[in-house]
Parts: C-alpha cells; structure tokens; sequence
C-alpha cells in the first residue's frame, strides 16, 4: 500500500480539478461573536475524493486530531477508500476541517451550519465581517 | 559524474516519483483568489481553505505535517495597486493561519492573489 503523499503526488499529476458547486457556512459556538465562516474545497482534493484510491477514511483523520504532535498519525497510512459522491466528498470534508463542536453535539437554538450552492454565498464582501448564517436555510444574510 | 536513474524514490515505507524532486514540490502548496466569491486556483496537498472574514483565511493539509512547527509563508498581491503584507500564524499539524494587511493602513484587506507554500 502507498503512503498518502505519493497517492496525492500520483492523483495531482492525472486527474483534472474538480471545482465545487458547494460552500460550507458555519460559525463557530466557541466564539459567538465571529462571523461566519465559508469552507472552500479544494479542486484537485474533490477530484481526488470522487476518483477514490486517494484519501484514507475520515474515522483517520478524528482519531489522529488525539495524536500528540510529533507522533506518528494514522491517517497517512491508511487503506484508502472508494469514490464518493461530491455530497459525501463535502461531507468527509466537514468532519475533516471544521471543528467537532460545530458538527457534532451542538444543543443551541441558532442554525451554525448550513452546505449551500456557491451563488448563494454573497460575491460582494462588504461588511464581510457581519456576515451570519442565514437562519433561512436557502440564502445567507448580511447582518448589520 | 556518474549518473542515477530511477522513476521513483522511496525508503521502504513511502515513495514520491523522481519528477517530485527533480523539478521540485512543496510539502503542500496553494494559490487562490480572496476576492469576490473566494475560489482556488491550483494547490497541492491542501484540502481546504477556510475563509474567515476578511483578508482572513486558513488553509488546510490532506496529509498532516508531523507537528505544527512547519515553515509555512503566504505573500499577498492585488491587481488594484493595494500594497498587501501576509501574516502566517496560528500554525497546527493540520494547517495554519493567513493573514492580509494593508500596508498602508494596516487594516485587514481581501488580496486577488494569495500564495502560499510549506515545507516541514
């Protein structure tokens, strides 16, 4: 089995970037008065994700974030996995790069997390840091 | 002079192909666009960015550094004529922060061209 580096060397120099349709908004409850977020996913990451072959499971990645610094990690050397979809591929990448109170275990009332199509995320960044998660699902809002 | 030839190079655990090192790579890399709707150029190794206001953004590795003391830098350029400055900090195993200031006022500003490199 090959190391991770190598698969992500080989899939950079034979697959095409794929470009995502979706951004994840999020704000972090740890720090309430933030503004939102947007995860932005990395072209040759999602064609790599939809290939498969490439990326190791994502339970690697939540077990390794308990690694002390220095040690090895798992993730590297783990088996990889199949295609996914590019819902999946956002998906694994919530639970990769956001952090497990936004996605996991939060009780509060406000939306903090919503995967939205790209044109719903404003390409005018005035007043970028009063940005919120729309609490209507289908667009985001600027709030004052 | 004597001369090696080989496809790849590799210490019994991991290999990369030779072009990895002949014609040079970064441990991850990443260009991208922090104006309008933010959007990713060309990368290597980076999974994600995550754009955190303005001029505030943190890129993420697919695979981890061994430690969060890794040599990242960014540099910031605009078409507008703005002269920009990228800080990088708030380093981990999994990424790091960057930056973009004004320099001519110091305020955090969106920059059109953003890159960024690191080695470990």
């Amino acid at each position: 089995m090959t190391h991770l580096f190598e698969r992500l060397v080989n899939a950079k120099r034979s697959l095409a970037p794929v470009q995502s349709k979706y951004r994840v908004v999020f704000e972090d409850p740890l720090l309430p008065n933030d503004c939102a977020r947007i995860l932005v996913p990395d072209p040759n990451w999602m064609a790599a994700a939809m290939a498969g072959g490439v990326l190791p499971p994502i339970e690697t990645y939540l077990r390794d974030q308990d690694v002390p610094d220095g040690q090895p990690k798992e993730h590297p050397y783990a088996e990889p996995i199949g295609p996914m979809t590019e819902e999946q591929a956002i998906e694994y990448l919530i639970m990769k790069d956001i952090p497990q109170r936004v996605w996991k275990g939060y009780r509060g009332n406000r939306q903090i997390l919503a995967i939205v199509p790209v044109e719903a995320v404003p390409s005018d960044r005035s007043f970028r840091n009063a940005w919120r998660v729309s609490q209507n699902p289908d667009k985001m809002e600027i709030a004052a | 002079m004597s001369t090696i030839i080989a496809t790849t190079l590799g210490n019994g655990v991991k290999s990369v192909p030779v072009d990895t090192v002949v014609e040079g790579s970064l441990k991850s890399w990443v260009n991208f666009n922090g104006t309008g709707t933010v959007a990713i150029r060309d990368s290597f190794n980076t999974s994600s960015i995550t754009d955190g206001g303005t001029g505030t953004y943190a890129p993420a590795f697919t695979n981890a550094m061994p430690n969060a003391n890794h040599n990242s830098d960014a540099t910031s350029g605009d078409d507008s004529g703005n002269r920009t400055a990228a800080q990088v900090r708030l380093f981990t195993a999994s990424g790091y922060g960057i930056y973009v200031l004004n320099h001519g006022n110091a305020l955090a500003v969106d920059s059109q061209y953003n890159c960024c490199g690191t080695t470990s």
